[in-house]
C-alpha cells in the first residue's frame, strides 16, 4: 500500500515537471549565435554587439534603403558653403528611457566620448582632422565645425556607434560600465537586464514615436518585450526554430536551411548582406610579383562551386571586394572579374614556366613544387570548407595548396606576420570607402590589408574617394579602385553572405523589413509583429 | 601542497595562452589601426614581459582581485559568480545521478555475477558510456524536446527548485550523467566481488544477519573506498563535460564562459576560472579524505 502511494506521488511529480508549460502571454523571441561582448556604442567593435544596441541607442542619422543618409534624431541638416560646418537641427521631444529629453548638451557629451574612446573612429573625429568643435548655441541646435573638408561625414554620423546617450547618465557611469551594467538611449526598446549566456530582455519604450519615414510604423514598437536568447551551437538554433520557440531569428544555421525552407510552420527570407569572403595572396611572397601567377590562380577558382561547396548555396558569388550591400557598390565588376577558365588557368602557368607536373600532377619549375600555404579560420565551417573547396579546385590546375586552418587568434597571429601564401578572411562593413581602405590601403598593411601589397593608385584613388569634395570625383574614384583591385588579382572575392531569417509564420512585417538592403535593426525592432 | 599547486597550475595555463593570438586584436577585430591597438595593449599592461604581467595577476589575487575580463570589460568575480551556479547544478546532480543507479546496478551485478541480471545491468550501463556527451545530448534533445515536446530544448528556465528550472535541467544532466555510470557499476561491482568472498562476510550470514545488512552495512562500507576515490577523481572531468554539455543545450555555465574566454585570450577569465576549478578539485579531494573516514572508522588523520 505504502509503496502504491510513493509510486503514485512520483508519477504526479514526474507529471507536473514534464507537463507544465508557461501559460503567460510569450515575448517575441530572438535567438544570436554569439553573445555581445559590451553593449557600449562608443566602445565595441563587434557586429552582435552593434545589433543588439541598435535597438536601445540611436545615432543622429539613419541610413534609408537607397543609401540616403536620413535624419534620426536629428530633424534637418545644412553644410556650410565651404563645407566646414554642419548644422543639425534636432526632434523636439525625443525622450531618453529615463525620461529626460534629448537636446544638443547630449549630443556634445556623446560625441566627445566618442572620440576619446571609439577604437573605429577614425575619420571625424579632431585627430583626424575632422570635428574639431561642437557648439550648442541652444537645445536643439548642434554645430561641428570642421578643420578640413569631410564629404563622408553624415555616412559616419548615420553609424550607430556614433549613438547619443544622455550627458547626464554619462557623467555618473565610468566609462567601462557603459553597456555592461546597463544602457540608456532613445531607441524603441530599453535594456531590461542580461543574463550573461543566456539571455538579453528588453522593454518596449511606449514613448518612442521618431522613426525616419522610410519606416512605416514611427513607433512604439509592437512587442511589449524582446527576449534575445544566445543559443551558440547551430543544431541546438535549429531544433529551437523548428519546434517554434524562436519567433525569428538572423542567425540561420545553414545546414538546416532545406529543413527550414520545407517547414510549413516557417517563413525563411533571404538577401545577400554586407559581408564578404575573399581569397587573397601574401604580396611579400616573390611567387605572386608574378601576375601570371595571380591570375591562373583567379581563373582556376569556380565561384559558384565555392559557393555550393561551403555555403551549401546560401550565399552569392561576389565578383568584386565590395559586395552588393555596401555603399559605393559597382556592378561593373561582374562584366571585369576573372570568370573561371581552367585551361586559361593552366596557360597563364606554363608562360611562367611552371611546365613540368610531378606524378602527384603537382606543377614544377627548376625541381621546384608549387606548393602553397593557405590560411584561414577552423572555427567556422562555411571558412573551413571554402579553404577545402579552394584547394580542390586549385589542385585541378596542379597547384597544391596546404591548409593551415587554426581558430580566430592564431589564424590572425600568421596573418599580421604575413606567413602565408594565400589566405581566406571576411569583412564586415557597410560603408564602401572605409571598407575598401580597410582592406587595400598600404596603411593597413600589417592590420587589415592581408594582400601586404603597396599599391600608389590604390592608395590615391581610395584617399580620394575618401576626400575628395566633389561627388562625381569622389564616386568615380571609387569605381576605378573597385576595378584596379579585381584586376589586380591580389585579392580574389569569393562569396558575399546572405542574411536568411527563419521566422514562425505568425511573425509579420517581413516583407517590408527585406525592402531594407541590410535590414537594420531599428527596422526589425519597429517593423515585426506577431499577429 | 594548495598553494604551489595553485601557483604551478596558472602559471602554466598563463603562458600556454600567451603562445597564440592577441587579445586586444581580437577584441577589435581587423578594422583597427595598429596605433589604437597598441595604446589599449598599454593601457591593460599587456605590454609589459609575460612574467611580470603573470605577478601582476598573482599579487592582485592574493588581494582578492581577480581582475577585469579584457573581452567583457566586467569583473571576473562577478563573471564566474553569475556562472558557476548553473554549472555546479549540473555536475552535482549528474554526480547523483551517475551514483544512484551506478552503485545499486553495480551491487546487483556483484550479487548475481554472470546471470541475466548482471549481464543486463552491464550492457545498459556500457551502452551509455560508448556515446559521446555532444551525441548524446543532441539527441536527448531531439527526442525528448523536438518530437515529444515534453521537455524544454534548450536554456535554464530559472533556478532549480522552480519546476521551470528542473525542467530546463533535465536533459543535460542526463547528458552529463549516464555515460560515466558504466565506470561506477564495474567499479562497485568489481570492488564488491571482492569483498563478497571475504571471511568476515562469511560470518555474518552464518550468524544469520539479514542480507540487506550484510551487503549494505558490511559488503558495501568496504567497496566504497575506490568508488569514492574515483568519484573525488571525477569532478574535473565533469567540468570538461559540461563546456561540452553547456555549449549544447545553451547552459550560461561556467564552461561556456571559459570556452569563450580561451578563444578570445581573456586571460582574467581563464585565470579565474582555472583557479576556481583548481580550488574545487582540490576541496573535492580533501572531501573525499573526510569520507574515508566515516566508511572506514580505521583510517585517521594525523
Amino acid at each position: 500500500m505504502k509503496k502504491g502511494i510513493v509510486l503514485l506521488v512520483l508519477m504526479g511529480l514526474l507529471g507536473v515537471v514534464l507537463g507544465a508549460t508557461a501559460q503567460t502571454q510569450r515575448p517575441m523571441v530572438t535567438a544570436f549565435q554569439e553573445e555581445p561582448d559590451f553593449l557600449d556604442p562608443h566602445r565595441t567593435t563587434r557586429f552582435h554587439s552593434l545589433v543588439v544596441l541598435s535597438y536601445v541607442v540611436e545615432p543622429l542619422l539613419d541610413m534609408d534603403p537607397s543609401f540616403q543618409p536620413v535624419p534620426l534624431l536629428a530633424r534637418s541638416f545644412e553644410w556650410s558653403e565651404d563645407k566646414l560646418t554642419l548644422v543639425f537641427h534636432l526632434k523636439q521631444g525625443v525622450l531618453f528611457h529615463t525620461g529626460q529629453e534629448m537636446t544638443s548638451r547630449d549630443v556634445k557629451a556623446s560625441y566627445e566620448r566618442y572620440f576619446r574612446l571609439s577604437p573605429l573612429e577614425n575619420y571625424l573625429g579632431p585627430k583626424y582632422n575632422g570635428i574639431t568643435e561642437i557648439q550648442t548655441p541652444d537645445p536643439y541646435t548642434v554645430i561641428f565645425k570642421f578643420a578640413t573638408p569631410k564629404p563622408l561625414a553624415l555616412y559616419h554620423i548615420a553609424d550607430a556607434h556614433a549613438s547619443i546617450m544622455p550627458a547626464d547618465w554619462l557623467a555618473t557611469m565610468p566609462d567601462e560600465e557603459v553597456g555592461v551594467k546597463g544602457l540608456v538611449g532613445t531607441g524603441p526598446y530599453r535594456f531590461d537586464r542580461w543574463i550573461r549566456g543566456d539571455r538579453i530582455v528588453m522593454k518596449r519604450f511606449a514613448a518612442y514615436n521618431h522613426a525616419p519615414d522610410y519606416i512605416s510604423n514611427p513607433g512604439p514598437a509592437h512587442a511589449e518585450e524582446l527576449v534575445m536568447r544566445i543559443i551558440p551551437e547551430a543544431a541546438t538554433r535549429l531544433a529551437e526554430i523548428l519546434a517554434g520557440n524562436i519567433d525569428y531569428t538572423f542567425d540561420v544555421p545553414l545546414m538546416g536551411y532545406q529543413q527550414l525552407v520545407a517547414n510549413p510552420n516557417l517563413q525563411v527570407y533571404m538577401a545577400p548582406t554586407y559581408s564578404v569572403q575573399y581569397l587573397v595572396c601574401n604580396m611579400k611572397r616573390e611567387l605572386f610579383n608574378d601576375r601570371r601567377i595571380r591570375l591562373a590562380i583567379a581563373h582556376a577558382i569556380n565561384k559558384e562551386e565555392v559557393v555550393k561547396g561551403a555555403w551549401f548555396g546560401i550565399a552569392f558569388p561576389l565578383y568584386g571586394l565590395v559586395g552588393p550591400g555596401t555603399t559605393g557598390y559597382w556592378k561593373g565588376v561582374e562584366e571585369i572579374a576573372y570568370a573561371y577558365d581552367p585551361e586559361k588557368s593552366v596557360a597563364y602557368l606554363e608562360q611562367a614556366g611552371w611546365t613540368a607536373v610531378d606524378r602527384d600532377g603537382v606543377r614544377m619549375k627548376d625541381g621546384k613544387r608549387l606548393e602553397l600555404t593557405l590560411i584561414s579560420f577552423s572555427n567556422v565551417d562555411q571558412w573551413r570548407r571554402a579553404a577545402e573547396v579552394v584547394q580542390a579546385q586549385l589542385a585541378k590546375v596542379g597547384i597544391k595548396v596546404n591548409l593551415a586552418l587554426a581558430e580566430v587568434g592564431a589564424t590572425y597571429d600568421r596573418a599580421r606576420a604575413a606567413d602565408y601564401d594565400l589566405g581566406i578572411f571576411r569583412n564586415t562593413w557597410w560603408m564602401g570607402e572605409p571598407y575598401l581602405t580597410f582592406l587595400t590601403h598600404s596603411v593597413n598593411i600589417g592590420s587589415s590589408n592581408f594582400g601586404q601589397w603597396k599599391n600608389e593608385t590604390i592608395d590615391t584613388l581610395l584617399d580620394l574617394s575618401s576626400n575628395a569634395l566633389d561627388d562625381v570625383l569622389r564616386r568615380d574614384a571609387f569605381v576605378v579602385a573597385q576595378a584596379i583591385v579585381v584586376e589586380s588579382a591580389v585579392w580574389i572575392p569569393l562569396a558575399v553572405n546572405v542574411n536568411v531569417v527563419a521566422a514562425r509564420r505568425d511573425v509579420g512585417g517581413l516583407d517590408e523589413l527585406f525592402s531594407h538592403p541590410w535590414q537594420p535593426p531599428l527596422m526589425r525592432a519597429l517593423v515585426l509583429y506577431k499577429r | 601542497m594548495l598553494v604551489p599547486t595553485l601557483i604551478g597550475v596558472t602559471a602554466i595555463v598563463f603562458s600556454l595562452m600567451h603562445v597564440s593570438g592577441d587579445p586586444i586584436r581580437l577584441l577589435f577585430g581587423p578594422n583597427v589601426s595598429e596605433e589604437k591597438v597598441l595604446e589599449k595593449r598599454a593601457e591593460l599592461g599587456l605590454d609589459k614581459p609575460i612574467h611580470v604581467q603573470y605577478w601582476n595577476w598573482l599579487t592582485r589575487v592574493v588581494q582578492g582581485d581577480l581582475g577585469l575580463s579584457i573581452h567583457v570589460q566586467d569583473r571576473v568575480a562577478t563573471l564566474i559568480l553569475a556562472r558557476i551556479g548553473p554549472t555546479l547544478e549540473l555536475t552535482i546532480l549528474a554526480l547523483i545521478l551517475t551514483v544512484v543507479i551506478a552503485i545499486p546496478i553495480g551491487i546487483i551485478s556483484a550479487m548475481r555475477p554472470y546471470t541475466i541480471v548482471d549481464n543486463v545491468s552491464r550492457f545498459v550501463a556500457l551502452f551509455w558510456v560508448s556515446m559521446p556527451y555532444f551525441w548524446l545530448g543532441i539527441m536527448l534533445m531531439m527526442v525528448f524536446g523536438l518530437r515529444l515536446r515534453l521537455l524544454p530544448i534548450s536554456g535554464r528556465g530559472g533556478p532549480l527548485w522552480t519546476v521551470d528550472g528542473l525542467r530546463s535541467a533535465l536533459l543535460p544532466v542526463l547528458t552529463l550523467g549516464l555515460p560515466p555510470i558504466a565506470l561506477f557499476t564495474r567499479l562497485t561491482r568489481s570492488a564488491m566481488l571482492e569483498v563478497i568472498n571475504e571471511e568476515y562476510i562469511r560470518t555474518a550470514r552464518s550468524k544469520g544477519v539479514h542480507e540487506v545488512i550484510v551487503v549494505v552495512r558490511h559488503a558495501l562500507r568496504n567497496a566504497l573506498i575506490p568508488v569514492v576515490t574515483l568519484l573525488g577523481l571525477r569532478l574535473p572531468w565533469l567540468f570538461g563535460g559540461a563546456v561540452i554539455t553547456e555549449t549544447v543545450f545553451a547552459w550560461p555555465g561556467m564552461g561556456r564562459l571559459l570556452v569563450n574566454a580561451v578563444m578570445e585570450r581573456d586571460y582574467p577569465v581563464v585565470q579565474g576560472i582555472v583557479l576556481v576549478i583548481a580550488l574545487l578539485t582540490v576541496l573535492a579531494n580533501l572531501v573525499v579524505d573526510f569520507a574515508y573516514t566515516l566508511i572506514d572508522p580505521r583510517i585517521r588523520y594525523g
